[in-house]
């Protein structure tokens, strides 16, 4: 569905991505856990081809799409949530969300989008006129992914969806991420949580300083050696 | 009565000021570019409404819809194949780049036009209507109300349509209006030319009001600049507001100390308010975007 070759990502003269081989199958979870620095960010944007350099192959759905522009990407159905949401601040959440039918797949289907984000997540219903800056992190999360959904992805890509969430919410966006792939959603995420990732996860990388050094399925990675290492440093 | 006079000039006045203005802050919200062009472009505006007057005589309340699309146009190509440029490179080369362009468009318009002034003499540029001891002039009058039609549309542009919000998007968080599918480049180009279509308005409504000569944009350019900065950076909210504010303020400070002392009553107010609230009144942080 979706997969990188050789890929290698750069800042200028910093190359923060090495030889990055990675492959997502369709309708499952993959993570790419990592600490500080690792260069998760970096993978997102070499995706999204944004912000960052990139050499190597990417491949959706049997297409090559290395060279396209971010709103082609988005318009063939990757759609990222980016590290921190990102929202409109001073735009209504519906207007958030209506800013995430904007390519025109998106904009064809606009209704039901809207009609499905809504009945997974009606709270935002609820919060439709409100400033999206004023909502709290948990619902500026919720608000993050329904703008993503409306979007009309084939991929998802989230950048640290549990990053600063309190458990309660955590455990929510756990069910919502597993619901959205028994509908057959394609979901690729990095994360510095492994334990809130990887449980959730078919398939795991880690990546360190840019280079992937194992993977496996989601919960043997997670006991693994190679990721205690990793994080403890034993 | 006086003072309701003056309140009542200065609001008409300034509500011209506000729509210049809100081009400018419009390209700076956007593009985060302070456009030194922008009163130039009110220049060239008010030549072009002149001379379909005085060629053609097309009234400039009629030239205003050819004015319009052509200082849109030039305002998209000038953003194509110069500003895009400059802005690729840093914010200084920016800024060099907008003032080389306003010094070059201004000498132009010397060789073209020479630095005579110039006005139409329409049939509407003397009238005022009279209420008892009130006086309004009728060129301005209905250069507020149509800059209040124009300012309507264009927040009726920026809150209804889809690219209108990708505009706001892209003015609020530009990596985060990429990742919903917005074209940057065409988003910016967009902007830029409502900015100047906005100013090519304020130009052919002004052409019956004041007369024309190559260096009138260095003068509201300044006035645009502190409408700007006292509304805000980047808030067109602000810009309305501020707009309104300083053509109160000019107008009564040119009535009681004299025309030649009035910028510099609205100049001081202008610090003052940076001392007392540095983000304008409708300030927020502008945070820096990279592209
Ligand atoms: N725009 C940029 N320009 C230059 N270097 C950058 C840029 N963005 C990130 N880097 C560098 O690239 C490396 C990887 O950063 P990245 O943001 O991808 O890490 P991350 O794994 O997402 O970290 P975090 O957990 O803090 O989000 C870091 O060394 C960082 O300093
Ligand atoms: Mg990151």
């Amino acid at each position: 569905m979706l997969s990188i070759e050789k890929g290698y990502g750069r800042y200028g003269e910093l190359t923060v991505l090495h030889d990055i081989h990675l492959s997502v199958s369709r309708g499952s979870i993959v993570s790419v856990v990592g600490t500080n620095g690792a260069g998760k960010s970096s993978l997102m944007k070499f995706l999204m081809g944004v912000e960052i350099e990139t050499e190597g192959r990417i491949w959706l759905e049997g297409e090559e799409i290395s060279r396209w522009p971010t709103h082609q990407r988005v318009a063939a159905g990757m759609v990222m949530v980016p590290e921190g949401r990102r929202l409109f601040p001073e735009m209504s959440v519906r207007e958030n969300l209506e800013m995430g039918s904007y390519t025109p797949r998106a904009r064809k289907r606009r209704k039901q989008g809207f009609d499905f984000v809504y009945s997974l997540l009606p709270k935002l219903k609820e919060r439709e006129k409100q400033p999206a800056g004023s909502l709290s992190g948990g619902e500026q999360q919720m608000v993050a992914l329904g703008r993503a959904l409306i979007a009309q992805p084939q991929v998802l890509l989230l950048d640290e969806p549990f990053l600063g969430l309190a458990p309660i919410m955590v455990r929510q966006v756990t069910r919502f991420l597993q619901e959205l792939r028994e509908q057959g959603l394609t979901i690729l995420m990095v994360e510095q949580n492994a334990t809130f990732s990887l449980r959730c996860s078919d398939w795991g990388y880690v990546l360190v300083s840019g280079r992937i050094v194992s993977d496996g399925q989601g919960k043997d990675l997670l006991h693994s050696r190679d990721l205690r290492k990793v994080y403890l440093g034993v | 009565m006086i003072f309701l006079q003056l309140l009542i000039s200065g609001i008409l006045i300034g509500g011209v000021y506000a729509l210049i203005s809100l081009g400018l802050t419009l390209i700076f919200g956007v593009m985060r570019i302070v456009n030194f062009v922008h009163g130039d472009m009110l220049m060239v505006a008010m030549y072009f409404s002149y001379w379909f007057y005085t060629l053609y005589s097309v009234d400039n309340y009629i030239g205003l819809f050819l004015v319009v699309p052509a200082l849109g146009l030039l305002g998209a190509l000038m953003y194509r194949f110069v500003i895009r440029h400059a802005i690729r490179r840093s914010h200084e080369a920016s800024i060099l780049v907008t003032i080389g362009l306003s010094i070059v468009i201004q000498n132009a318009a010397l060789l073209l036009w020479s630095a005579d002034y110039r006005s139409i003499h329409n049939e509407w540029a003397t009238r005022s209507l009279q209420w008892g001891d009130l006086r309004i002039s009728s060129p301005l009058l209905i250069a507020f109300i149509v800059a209040l039609v124009v300012t309507g549309i264009l927040f009726a542009f920026l809150h209804r349509t889809y690219l209108g919000k990708a505009i706001r998007a892209a003015s609020m968080d530009r990596f985060a209006a990429v990742l919903m599918g917005v074209h940057p480049q065409r988003i910016f180009t967009l902007s830029f030319a409502i900015g100047i279509a906005l100013v090519g308005v304020a130009g052919a409504l002004l052409s019956s009001v004041f007369a024309v000569h190559p260096t009138l944009g260095t003068q509201f350019l300044l006035v645009s600049f502190v409408v700007v900065v006292l509304g805000g950076l980047g808030s067109l909210r602000g810009a309305i507001l501020g707009g309104l504010l300083i053509g109160v303020v000019e107008t009564t400070s040119a009535y009681f100390i004299g025309s030649s002392m009035k910028q510099l009553v609205y100049l001081l107010l202008f610090i003052v308010i940076l001392i007392v609230k540095p983000a304008g009144l409708f300030g927020k942080r502008i945070p820096e975007v990279n592209q």
